[in-house]
């Protein structure tokens, strides 16, 4: 085993950068040729085509799905899916380095040949883009693009609540506006229409990073902790009146008692309440963005807000919150 | 609605008081200082996190 190398993935995420913006800009035999020169010195490892058999649903194909049945035909979307799994699995393989994922394919083949399967990872899911019987590869270009970018902002960090929401809002939603993009499109939606959808990745992708954050900060598998400014919960007590004791505490170790005592503070310090707060709003935010959008039919996405507000209220109660004030909230 | 309509920074969050969020807070708060109760609390934050998870999470398998 390898331990993977964090600044490793600076060399991935401007590379895939790269490959995003040629994507965007190149002519489709271009891009052919680049995309096979990515895929050629794994193109033969089994390791690689178990990447690429993996077309199984995840939270984008779920966002590519909705746009699509907003637009009339839920199941148009399902060709994308293969282009997103392919997608997700090169930025995750990437993203694995830089936050040296112990149980990640970098910890078992070493980095340099994980930065290759995920840039073959990526050129795979263009080439299937390009075979879609719709323009996808400028929306799959960007989101590669914008993502890398917004990945590598995390190095830039300053562990703040305002630099905290830039990472955020600049590393998830990128992505995800390209299922919601290519949802649409699969669809017949218009590219203006599809545009226009991408207006709920933000909301999208902070829905998803604070249900990451409190995945990571309260797990038994909890991981966050060996970067705790770029965790919500964490930087929330961090930044609080009781964060030099949090930080003495961290500093004793890892073990799973410490750990667990930690998650007991995020809890006394009010940092889950506070990521439910941060649910809450942007759930309504989500909800007037919707609205404004007018989709011929928004039920897939009312559906969605229903279920994380749901989610949300249940936790509440988990929390000894009053039922009459949760109503309230 | 209104009350949760602009995301509080945490300072603004922390200095919430007199409204139905400043309660939530506090009675979520005082309910975790009991640690059984806190266990279930974290049991629950972490079985509903994983529908939201994006990277660790990602295949819904």
């Amino acid at each position: 085993m390898v331990s993977p190398k964090p600044e490793a993935a600076r060399d991935g995420w401007l590379a895939a950068e790269a490959l995003g913006r040629i994507a965007e800009q190149s002519d489709r035999d271009a891009l052919r040729v680049v995309t096979a020169f990515l895929r050629e010195p794994v193109a033969d490892e089994p390791l690689f085509a178990r990447l690429c058999s993996r077309d199984g649903t995840s939270v984008f194909t779920d966002y590519a799905r909705d746009a699509a049945a907003a637009y009339g035909h839920a199941g148009a979307a399902e060709p994308a899916y293969a282009v997103l799994a392919a997608i997700v699995e090169g930025i995750k393989i990437i993203d694995d380095i830089q936050d040296e994922e112990p149980r990640s394919i970098a910890a078992g083949v070493g980095v340099d040949r994980a930065l290759q399967l995920a840039m073959a990872a990526l050129a795979h899911g263009l080439e299937l883009a390009a075979a879609l019987p719709f323009d996808a590869i400028a929306a799959v270009g960007r989101g590669i693009r914008e993502t890398a970018i917004g990945q590598d902002l995390e190095s830039t960090a300053t562990g703040d609540f305002e630099s905290f929401w830039n990472v955020v809002d600049h590393k998830t939603p990128p992505l995800v506006a390209t299922a919601l993009e290519l949802g649409a499109l699969a669809a017949g939606a218009t590219p203006a229409q599809a545009a226009a959808l991408t207006q709920l990745a933000v909301p999208l992708g902070r829905l998803l990073q604070v249900g990451d954050d409190c995945h990571d900060a309260l797990g038994t598998q909890a991981s966050d902790w060996r970067a705790p400014h770029l965790n919500l919960l964490m930087l929330y007590s961090l930044s609080g009146p009781h964060g030099r004791e949090l930080a003495t505490l961290l500093r004793a170790g890892d073990d799973p008692q410490i750990l667990r005592t930690a998650q007991h503070w995020l809890l006394r310090d009010g940092a889950l309440a506070y990521a439910i707060h941060a649910q809450l709003s942007t759930l309504e935010s989500f909800g007037q963005t919707l609205e404004a959008l007018d989709l011929p039919d928004p039920t897939p996405f009312l559906r969605s807000l229903g279920e994380h507000r749901t989610a949300a209220e249940q936790l509440l109660r988990t929390s000894g919150v009053q039922d009459d004030l949760i109503a309230s909230l | 609605m209104a009350e949760t309509t602009k995301l509080l920074s945490f300072e603004e969050f922390r200095a919430v008081r007199d409204t139905p969020l400043a309660e939530a807070v506090r009675q979520a708060r005082a309910f975790s200082r009991n640690r059984a109760a806190a266990e279930q609390v974290l049991r629950t934050a972490e079985v509903q996190s994983l529908g939201w998870a994006v990277w660790d999470g990602v295949a819904k398998a």
